[in-house]
């Protein structure tokens, strides 16, 4: 399987001084679904910004399907990789879902009929067709987390960057999330510590520590190891706990 | 403004009457020709400007706009406007006389009440104009309008911003309340928390940015639906202008006060 995602001892240092990512190299296979997991101040929404480009790393290198993430590439890797941010209120700033899902598109130049289908088809395979004209302020929170998966997967990309997509939700829209991610065909990389979904989405694990990878594998193998857990601030998920 | 009413005048602007179909650029030159006929009358006529009353009534009701939210916007901005005028009864001592009554009125105070009056109607008009056009169709049609694009992009960064600055005021506000037994806090504590608000905000503003970059935005704003002039478009157009101009060349001919 081609690898979509190179990242090469990736550095970043926020202005304040405070070493956000560390070194960080991994690579990702075309249609893999990779868990990116570890405590808060981890790194890892760091990370998801540094794929997207949107913020510069110091230095080290990231190749997005054979494209390597440069000033003069940024337009066309933002065309292969979509970020859905850890807060939809961030990524619902249109007046109405339906501006919101088209935003992209429109930046896109695709207009008219074909703008209109796409956005439409975006809501309805997430059951928002129904709210399209309203105020994405007035929608719960399951339904903004949706809409914005739909204001990034109208862009049909390939990549798809998710950041804490589980955070907020009742257990009944989490559920509905995790079928959502399932259902998908493009390379996931899913950045959390809802080691549960991660546990039911990824094929692969990548455990992340003060902006370092430090352990790498299958998820079912790091998940149930429990000193690696606990150094890392995490806990081994419930149901590898009955299994065991 | 309060969260409420900024929230309210916004949802207004999605309903669906005769006024909010029309094209938001017809609105916007008959709204500027109300303004600027009403500005154009010299300083000492009141009664000349009443009947200009109607337009924004006419408007208010063709789009089911309450006259109290109305009336409440035009206060909350009143106190701009009268103190524009506020010491013309004290420095303008000219006697004007007042027709229909035949008595002299000291000119400072006609030109006060002219300025108040004033300042209504242009209100009215402008608070008809947000609640009938949704903002990011104002500024679509500002774009239209060849308005400079920088204008433009700042305006619509501003709508966005401004409601998140409310929202996260709601929300500091209710956290303040809650921890202070519902007294009100000093003003060093309101100080300390206006800064905060301000890097919540920046800190919210600086993540929407960074969606929106994530998303293509190359500093101009393209929206999905296209701007249409049609027949409904011309005629409320015209009917406004020539409505004032009516009020502005015929009427004030006649009373000249």
């Amino acid at each position: 399987m081609a690898e979509i995602v190179q990242v090469e001892k990736l550095n970043y240092i926020y202005p304040d001084g405070t070493k956000a990512l560390e070194g960080v190299s991994f690579r990702v296979n075309s249609g893999e679904c990779v868990g990116i997991v570890g405590a808060s101040g981890a790194g890892k929404s760091t990370l998801g910004l540094c794929l997207l480009g949107l913020l510069a790393g110091q230095s080290g290198r990231i190749m997005i399907d054979g494209l390597e993430l440069t000033k003069k590439t940024l337009k066309q890797v933002r065309g292969k990789i979509g970020l859905v941010f850890q807060n939809p209120d961030d990524q619902l700033f249109m007046p109405t879902l339906f501006d919101d899902v088209a935003f992209g598109l429109l930046q896109d130049g695709i207009d008219g009929e074909e703008m209109e289908h796409l956005v439409i088809d975006a809501l309805k395979e997430r059951g928002l067709e129904r709210l399209a004209y309203k105020f994405p302020g007035h929608i719960s929170f399951g339904q903004k987390r949706l809409a914005s998966l739909a204001t990034v997967l109208v862009m049909k990309p390939e990549i798809l960057v998710l950041d804490e997509p589980s955070a907020n939700l009742d257990p009944q829209a989490r559920k509905q999330l995790i079928e959502h991610l399932k259902a998908l065909k493009n390379t996931r990389l899913i950045l959390s510590h809802d080691l549960e979904m991660i546990l039911s989405l990824a094929n692969r694990v990548l455990l992340m520590r003060e902006g370092k990878l430090v352990a790498e594998g299958k998820p079912q193998e790091i998940l149930s190891q429990k000193d690696l857990m606990a150094e890392n601030g995490l806990e081994i998920p419930l149901s590898l706990r009955i299994r065991a | 403004m309060s969260y409420h009413d900024a929230h309210i005048l916004d949802q207004y602007a999605y309903q669906a009457s005769v006024v909010h179909r029309l094209d938001p650029r017809a609105k916007i030159i008959a709204i500027l020709f109300f303004v600027i006929i009403v500005v154009s009358f010299p300083k000492y006529v009141f009664i000349s400007l009443l009947p200009f009353a109607i337009y924004p009534l006419v408007l208010a009701i063709l789009s089911g706009l309450s006259f109290r939210l109305l009336f409440r916007q035009v206060l909350i901005a009143s106190p701009f406007f009268i103190l524009v005028g506020l010491f013309n009864p004290f420095l303008d001592r000219t006697m004007i006389d007042v027709p229909f009554l035949g008595i002299q009125v000291r000119g400072g105070i006609i030109s006060f009440a002219s300025i108040a009056l004033r300042g209504f109607l242009c209100v009215s008009g402008a608070v008809l104009l947000v609640s009938t056009s949704s903002f990011p169709r104002l500024v679509e049609a500002l774009q239209a309008l060849h308005l400079p694009k920088a204008f433009t992009v700042q305006l619509m960064f501003l709508y966005r911003y401004l409601f998140l600055l409310i929202e996260e005021a709601k929300r500091m506000s209710q956290a303040r309340l809650l921890r202070s037994g519902g007294f009100r806090n000093s003003f060093s504590s309101a100080r300390s928390m206006l800064s905060v608000l301000l890097i919540r905000t920046l800190h919210r503003a600086g993540a929407i940015w960074l969606a929106m970059r994530a998303r293509g935005f190359q500093d101009e704003i393209k929206t999905a639906r296209k701007m249409k002039w049609s027949f409904k478009d011309f005629i409320f157009l015209a009917l406004s202008i020539i409505f004032c101009l009516w009020l502005r060349l015929i009427i004030f001919e006649q009373i000249k006060f």
